[in-house]
């Protein structure tokens, strides 16, 4: 089996394919008339009466004449080699046309008098009177979208991947570079929306003061949305476009109808995505230098507040000690600072209902904001190596990030240090857990509230400490019973406490059956007789320790 | 172009901070989750398909494998294109295995191929490597690796009938002729008595019967107990003609441990080459019966691959003594020089029945099967397949 339709699915993907032609065309059209609507846009600020709607409908005409005169004299190219003057001479027509009927349609807006009227103008001084002000905009806007539609069609012309031309291609041995034409593609996508997001500011936007904020919300220019909507959704057909020519000419199966179901999926990833942007906060009225002020003052607060039932406790406590020994209780301490928490400034904003719910939103806002860029950032790092590669290499920032390595290295220790401090604290400060008194933590115990096994285990570390205070300490390399029969030695008269003992805790500590209370007596009893014995007994010398 | 993608959000960042219009912002989300979302989907995606790759893992050559492929995605986001290869010896007939697929959420997918392995060997079948990516193709394709399995393809089995493997262990399960193998368990017949035979063979139930004493007669048996040391070392064979005379050893070795384990006699196997398994060698199957360890031995034979290491001599030095006496020493060769020849003659000193098999092209070989007869080793050349009836007869 491989990627070339044969008979009966000749037709059907034929049909397909000019489909997805249709709509990369058409995706293409629209964002070029997205970009004359920046335009008009802009140019309408400067010139309010400039006829938008006229030059909206001479663009759609001259995107879609310019992308098929595009794509028609590329495969003229390719079949008649005859590029130089076919194109030029077509070209030109093209033009002459488009600057004629451009002036005639304005008339047509004007009303044909203005025409007659200003013929005998024309006359006079044709350069003058023939390109005024709207005129000449109107043919900026249209060398801008005419431009920008056969840049775009030239790419999308080579990307083109019918199954007949990759197997042409395949029997040539010659591949279409499918994947540089794409990138191309995308660069002028970017660099057009930037373009857009250019004029579109310059049009509604005045800029202010950075980082306070701002009071005029912007009206929604729903071009831009429509521009980037339609530019991702042109990715993501050429996309499959290419992925799809790759796999042809590898003559790889291909699942029917994946092309149906990348065309649903983009659908569906685009309006969600639409929607999740669309539904994001925008607006805020705190600015981000102040929220941080805010927030900071707010935590000052709550610290200041924290000290202070804190001090207070500690005039209780002392108040009471002192009431014990009849002495007159300290006076008491008065709070170090009267409590203030501003409210937070809304920015050129009278009409906010309530600054604390403003504060919210801008803070929503704001983390949502840092959020997007932390992750472009990052992303940014993750996909260009060679960046940091570099700049770890100059000398400067190596020392200091050396710096950084041993101040964080240290910072590190320095909080796993005072963790374990608070740790250690609150357990002391909680009593002896059973793990503890099990692991033999220094702390008061209560045998009584230990399990026999604890018991057990308790009463044989009992009798090894009070031996290493007799001078028999238990080396780690002795297992329990050689240590018993060197402690039998010294203490004859306990010898069958101490053995007792030794095989009690060993049952204890290995064994994973129950141990009785009973048992837990008896070790308690040996270790009396144990206690009494290594009482009597003298220290060792130094040879008998060795 | 994730890279001049990301300079654009950049830039609508910068310009969403300074000027605060709602659109770059809203358009910025919108660019940034694109990224985002793709980035996390496609990578989530491949991450949620498994596999199972299932066949029949042993085969004879000639006979079709099946191998069923079962793809499954445990996520609920559908992988939107998902490229599977899997990659094939060229010995099992295709190169790779390749298609392009649709996988819904929680979805499962199998695919089938064949694969016609004509020559013994162990197959790897794999590594599957599945490739995907983000819908806009912002980023590089991500690609995952499943583990390969393996195919092992026996060496041909030729069905023999009398090998003529000599023995000497009486008391066996295969019929001999020489009566001084006679095994009382067997019994031929009886007979009138005559001066001379022992009363231990007088059968008292047909004496009383006939009235006069009758003695039983016993069928000789012998026991087989055979090693076959397979020399692979590719210098001990013809230079020209290497592969197709070590395919030719591989062969009459599992005909022989078939003909063999067939007759419920005990075969080890012994072999210097070199395992596909890495396995150090020389390999060694010991002395047992039964079918299963038939699959054993035949495992090893398909794996195994001529190669210039340890020589035949050296392994045979080494398995002479662990032998016990009365085992039959099937030394199977490409080349008989005189270091072989004085090891089989030790061997034959030592006890063990020696046959030496030459395959392959072999210069002078009514030298070397005259010299083996003057010390007692039975010689045969195989030539080529077809020269294994004379086992046939």
């Amino acid at each position: 089996m491989n990627g070339v339709p044969h008979s009966s699915d000749d037709a059907l993907t034929h049909e397909r394919f000019i489909l997805s032609v249709l709509a990369r065309y058409a995706l293409a059209v629209v964002m070029t008339l997205c970009l004359a609507l920046a335009f008009i846009d802009l140019a309408q600020r400067l010139m309010p009466a400039l006829p938008g709607g006229l030059f909206m409908v001479f663009s759609l005409i001259v995107s879609v004449e310019a992308m098929y005169a595009a794509r028609m004299l590329s495969q003229a190219t390719v079949r008649e080699s005859v590029y130089g003057r076919s194109s030029t001479t077509y070209r030109i027509a093209e033009w002459v046309f488009i600057v004629l009927s451009l002036k005639l349609a304005l008339y047509s807006a004007r009303g044909l008098d203005r025409l007659w009227f200003d013929l005998a103008s024309w006359q006079s001084d044709m350069a003058l009177f023939f390109m005024d002000g709207e005129y000449l905009t109107g043919l900026f806007l249209m060398v801008l979208v005419w431009s920008a539609s056969t840049l775009f069609a030239g790419s999308l012309s080579e990307l083109d991947a019918d199954p007949r031309t990759v197997e042409a291609e395949r029997a040539a041995g010659v591949r279409t570079e499918r994947a540089s034409a794409r990138h191309r593609l995308a660069d002028q996508i970017f660099l057009m929306g930037g373009a857009i997001v250019v004029m579109m500011i310059l049009a509604h936007v005045r800029p202010a003061p950075t980082w306070t904020g701002f009071g005029h919300p912007q009206p929604v220019s729903a071009y831009v949305m429509v521009y980037f909507t339609a530019a991702l959704g042109l990715l993501a057909i050429t996309q499959f476009t290419m992925l799809r020519a790759g796999w042809l000419w590898e003559r790889m199966p291909i699942a029917r109808g994946l092309g149906q179901r990348w065309i649903v999926a983009v659908v569906m990833f685009l309006v969600g995505l639409v929607i999740l942007a669309l539904a994001l906060p925008t607006g805020y009225s705190v600015g981000a230098l102040g929220l941080i002020g805010y927030l900071i003052a707010l935590l000052a607060s709550v610290v200041q507040l924290l000290s202070f039932l804190l001090m207070q406790l500690i005039f209780l406590i002392g108040a009471w000690i002192a009431s014990l020994f009849g002495a007159a209780p300290p006076e008491q301490p008065s709070p170090v600072q009267q409590l203030t928490l501003e409210q937070p400034t809304v920015l050129n904003d009278p009409a906010a209902p309530d600054p604390l719910w403003e504060a919210l939103k801008s803070f929503i806002f704001w983390a949502i904001f840092a959020a997007v860029a932390l992750y472009s950032v990052s992303q940014l790092v993750q996909l260009r190596q060679d960046w940091l590669a570099r700049l770890r290499q100059l000398p400067a920032l190596a020392k200091l990030l050396r710096g950084w390595r041993r101040l964080w290295a240290q910072l590190r220790g320095a909080g796993r240090r005072f963790v374990v401090q608070v740790v250690e604290f609150t357990r002391a400060l909680a009593g002896p857990t059973r793990r503890s008194i099990a692991r033999g933590a220094p702390g008061f115990v209560s045998v009584r509230r230990m399990s026999p096994r604890q018991q057990v285990v308790f009463f044989y570390l009992a009798m090894l400490r009070r031996s290493a205070q007799h001078g028999y300490t238990r080396p780690p390399s002795q297992t329990p019973y050689e240590y018993a029969r060197r402690l039998q030695g010294v203490l004859p008269e306990a010898a069958d406490d101490v053995g007792m003992m030794t095989a009690e805790f060993v049952e204890a500590r290995y064994s994973a059956h129950e141990i009785a209370g009973a048992q837990v007596g008896l070790v308690r009893r040996a270790w009396e007789h144990v206690k009494a014995a290594l009482r009597r007994v003298r220290r060792p010398s130094s040879e008998e320790r060795s | 172009m994730g890279i001049k993608y990301l300079y654009l959000v950049f830039f609508l960042m910068v310009a969403a901070a300074l000027f605060q219009a709602d659109a770059v912002l809203t358009a910025l989300y919108f660019l940034v989750g694109a990224f985002a979302i793709g980035r996390w989907w496609s990578r989530r995606a491949l991450a949620g398909v498994q596999f199972k790759r299932t066949f029949v893992n042993r085969v004879f050559p000639g006979e079709q494998v099946r191998v069923r492929l079962e793809l499954t995605n445990t996520s609920r986001l559908p992988v939107l294109w998902l490229r599977i290869r899997e990659s094939l010896p060229v010995g099992v007939g295709v190169g790779q295995f390749q298609e392009v697929a649709f996988l819904a959420g929680r979805q499962t997918r199998v695919f089938e191929y064949m694969l016609w392995p004509k020559r013994r060997g162990y197959y790897p079948i794999g590594p599957l490597s599945l490739y995907s990516g983000d819908v806009l193709g912002l980023l590089d394709d991500q690609r995952c690796e499943g583990a390969p399995d393996s195919l092992t393809v026996y060496p041909k089995v030729v069905p023999l009938s009398q090998p003529r493997l000599p023995s000497r262990m009486p008391t066996g399960n295969v019929r001999h002729t020489q009566p001084i193998y006679e095994d009382p368990n067997r019994i031929l017949g009886k007979r009138d008595y005559v001066v001379g035979d022992s009363l231990r063979r007088v059968d008292w139930k047909s004496t009383a019967n006939l009235g006069r004493l009758q003695v039983k007669q016993y069928e000789p048996s012998i026991s087989l107990e055979t090693m076959v040391l397979l020399n692979l070392c590719r210098a001990d064979y013809d230079t020209q003609r290497w592969i197709d005379a070590t395919e030719l050893a591989v062969v009459v070795a599992a005909s022989l441990a078939n003909w063999i384990i067939a007759r419920k006699q005990s075969v080890g196997l012994c072999a210097n080459g070199k395992d596909a398994l890495d396995a150090p060698a020389p390999l060694n199957v010991p002395m047992r019966t039964g079918r299963a360890h038939l699959m054993r031995i035949l495992d090893v034979l398909a794996r195994i691959e001529a190669a210039d290491g340890l020589s035949c001599e050296d392994v045979l030095r080494r398995e002479r003594d662990r032998l016990p006496w009365g085992t039959t020493l099937v030394v199977i060769s490409g080349k008989a020089g005189d270091v072989l020849f004085d090891e089989l003659f030790a061997a034959q000193r030592a006890g063990l029945n020696t046959v030496m098999v030459l395959c392959g092209p072999v210069a002078r070989f009514d030298e070397a099967c005259q010299r083996a007869r003057r010390f007692g080793i039975e010689a045969w050349h195989i030539p080529s397949e077809r020269d294994m009836d004379v086992w046939r007869r």
